[in-house]
């Protein structure tokens, strides 16, 4: 089974466009994302997209570094995505291996969230490393 | 208050733009309105193209030879999407091509309108950046951004896409500061070049027994020239280039050896290959020019990799001994100056004359002169040079005249060889050197083509009839698209299938048809006088060039194949 990985990345608004930009780096080297979250901060985007661990994967992660209007791309090395569901007003973990969980996971009436834990990162700014290595 | 088009050309103005290559319609003859005056003061000229496409390679043609950005501006649907194939040609090749395109109105957006197409979404991965103007007094801020982010770091084209509304919108505040530093999102690339680093590079080209320069595209617009001559005699190293780093240092420079390569001179893939050093200048190791990274990885040879973009180093997927970062002028100051500091004087006589006698060795296999058919490419293109100043201007379409060049052409002097290297997009040498010749118009401008790339933008001949931009076409004319049939004839059995023209064509006719000079060149003798008589004349001319149609461009490897197996004489013959 093919490993996820999770990215996390700041562009600055200037259009819609800017997701396209981020999505689009990963289909030019034939990489699947599998889940994407975004927020919009005034005039930045944050984004987390899990993407299948794949041996273009680096090169995709310098082309975004230097694409323009992007600020930063990390790959969180070691991530693990917890799952939470927004029920009766309040988002409850989605448990693993549990079958009320995973109904409520493949229910497309929840929404559903996704928040990576991780300890290690490698990150790139224009170019400039930092963190461990990609 | 201004209106949005009057704003525009003021930016331009101030931004120094002299000269702008395109076709007005609908959604952009607003702003041609507002360029009026601009044209009738002689401060700005506007070159009609007769197809969008030659306007980018245009735009690209100039910015190459100036570097410095090149503009370009179409109307909306159709005519921006001519200009997707000169923008990605620009975008492969680092050329700072600024495209301004006129776009449906605001409220039209979206929704099927007449000449409607999504540019921002069609050429986002292709250009360097685009973006779409939402408000007139945006404007000014979008242009100089696009111009400081065509040229810093790595340089690429930007598309500026305006809905034709704002163009007749009146605008009150106008007129945004611009810093090149503030342009959220987008930075200069870090230069890591400090002095630890640059001692680890000497000691290898110190300890290196066959070093080897390798130079690109990046050498040329650092217009590192000298430094690199300097590096050469210093460490007693010979130099090779990419496509696209032929005219980074003068071909007749004794230690220049030649374009390596799919294509390259086989004297300089062997000298990559025997090499335990390479210090590479500005070039991002293609597919075209290491064709297998074999190669390089079981020689274990060191690689110095100078570049301005970090990232590529990164990507390469060898280990790189010492990574420096910066302009490689700069950069290859740093090293001469270290290098005479510790004033170590290298013999290598042994390396360079193994490298001599291969060039001597392999000269048998390119200047053969066997039968009485056609005009043989490399002795065409001796016979041009010879009639050419040092500093003429050389743009090729892409086919096998553009590997003959690669192979036989001598560039003199920087940025003098314009070619389209990463796209290899055929139609690219007439409207290039329109663009070439209005940047240097003092200079010769030659488009050295075949006549399957003429075929493809001839129509903008015209444009340089009526704009008076003497060009000189040759046309390497051998009836046949000559590269894909020499595979199909090599590697596919002989199965040559819709390559052929057939012989109808009139290049002589065409070139007078719109209003050019047109010479038939049967002999060497013939070729000469009508390159005189051209630039006598001063006028764009056309020389039709017979070459065989089964001509070979050679050396080649077959598909997929690694330096090691070069084909250097026609195989056909052991058939």
């Amino acid at each position: 089974m093919t490993q996820e990985k999770v990215v996390r990345l700041l562009i600055y608004y200037t259009d819609a466009g800017c997701i396209e930009k981020v999505v689009s780096a990963f289909r030019k080297l034939l990489i699947d994302v599998n889940w994407i979250w975004g927020r919009r901060i005034d005039s930045l985007y944050e984004i987390y997209l899990g993407v299948e661990e794949h041996p273009n994967l680096k090169l995709a992660l310098l082309n975004l570094c230097k694409t323009v209007g992007i600020e930063y791309v990390e790959l969180l090395l070691d991530a693990r995505i917890e799952r939470y569901a927004y029920l009766n007003g309040e988002f409850k973990k989605v448990a693993e291996s549990n079958n009320i969980s995973e109904n409520i996971y493949r229910d497309s009436n929840h929404f559903i969230i996704y928040v990576p834990t991780y300890t290690r990162m490698a990150g790139c700014k224009w170019g400039e490393k930092y963190g461990e290595n990609i | 208050m201004v209106k949005g088009a009057e704003l525009t050309a003021k930016t331009l103005k101030d931004l120094g733009v002299k000269v702008i290559f395109g076709i007005p319609g609908l959604s952009n003859m607003t702003l041609y309105d507002a360029l009026v005056d601009y044209v009738r003061n002689g401060e700005m000229k506007l070159i009609l193209m007769r197809h969008e496409q030659g306007a980018a390679h245009a735009a690209d043609g100039y910015a190459r030879v100036l570097g410095r950005p090149g503009v370009c501006t179409a109307t909306s649907g159709p005519g921006a999407l001519n200009l997707v194939t000169g923008l990605a040609t620009a975008y492969w090749d680092n050329s700072p091509v600024v495209a301004i395109t006129g776009q449906v109105p605001r409220t039209s957006i979206g929704k099927m309108s007449f000449q409607e197409a999504d540019i921002p979404g069609v050429v986002q991965n292709i250009v360097k950046f685009v973006i779409q103007i939402r408000n007139g007094s945006d404007i000014p801020i979008w242009l100089r951004n696009a111009f400081y982010i065509a040229t810093e770091g790595r340089p690429g084209p930007v598309v500026v896409d305006v809905p034709r509304d704002i163009f007749n919108e009146e605008i009150i505040d106008g007129d945004a500061m611009f810093s090149g530093e503030g342009i959220r999102g987008f930075k200069r690339f870090p230069m890591y070049a400090d002095s630890i680093l640059i001692k680890k590079a000497v000691e290898i080209l110190v300890n290196a027994e066959r070093p080897l320069i390798l130079v690109g595209s990046g050498a040329v617009m650092s217009m590192a020239a000298d430094e690199i001559t300097i590096l050469a005699d210093i460490l007693i190293a010979p130099i090779v280039s990419t496509l696209l780093g032929k005219s980074a240092v003068p071909n007749d420079y004794p230690l220049y050896i030649g374009m390596m390569g799919y294509y390259g001179r086989a004297e300089a893939n062997i000298a990559f290959l025997e090499s335990d050093t390479v210090l590479v200048v500005g070039a991002r190791l293609s597919d075209r020019t290491i064709t297998s990274y074999g190669d390089m990885v079981d020689s274990k040879k060191k690689f110095i990799v100078v570049n301005i973009d970090p990232t590529e180093i990164e990507r390469l997927p060898i280990k790189v001994d010492v990574a420096l970062i910066g302009d490689a002028k700069a950069i290859l100051r740093k090293l001469i100056d270290a290098l005479m500091n510790i004033g170590v004087k290298f013999e290598r006589s042994n390396w360079i004359r193994r490298i001599y006698e291969f060039r001597d060795h392999y000269s048998q296999y390119y200047y053969v002169d066997e039968d009485n058919v056609g005009l043989k490419p490399w002795r065409v293109l001796k016979t041009i040079r010879g009639v050419l100043p040092r500093d003429a201007i050389i743009t090729t379409g892409v086919g096998q005249h553009q590997m003959w060049c690669g192979v036989f052409w001598e560039a003199l002097e920087p940025r003098t060889f314009i070619t389209s290297g990463g796209m290899g997009t055929m139609g690219f040498g007439l409207p290039a050197a329109i663009g070439a010749k209005v940047a240097q118009p003092n200079r010769i401008v030659m488009d050295l083509d075949g006549d399957g790339s003429f075929l493809m933008t001839m129509n903008n001949l015209s444009t340089a009839v009526d704009e008076n931009i003497p060009i000189i076409v040759a046309i390497f004319d051998n009836r046949t698209l000559g590269l894909v049939r020499q595979v199909q004839d090599l590697f596919f059995g002989g199965r040559i299938i819709s390559v052929d023209f057939g012989s109808s064509i009139d290049y002589i006719r065409i070139a007078e048809g719109l209003g050019a000079l047109g010479f038939d060149a049967q002999t060497y003798e013939d070729l000469v006088v009508a390159i005189k008589h051209s630039i006598r004349e001063n006028m764009p001319s056309v020389i039709r060039i017979p070459i065989k149609k089964d001509e070979l461009s050679l050396p080649t490897l077959p598909p997929g194949g690694s330096l090691r197996e070069m084909i250097l004489h026609d195989p056909r013959k052991g058939r």
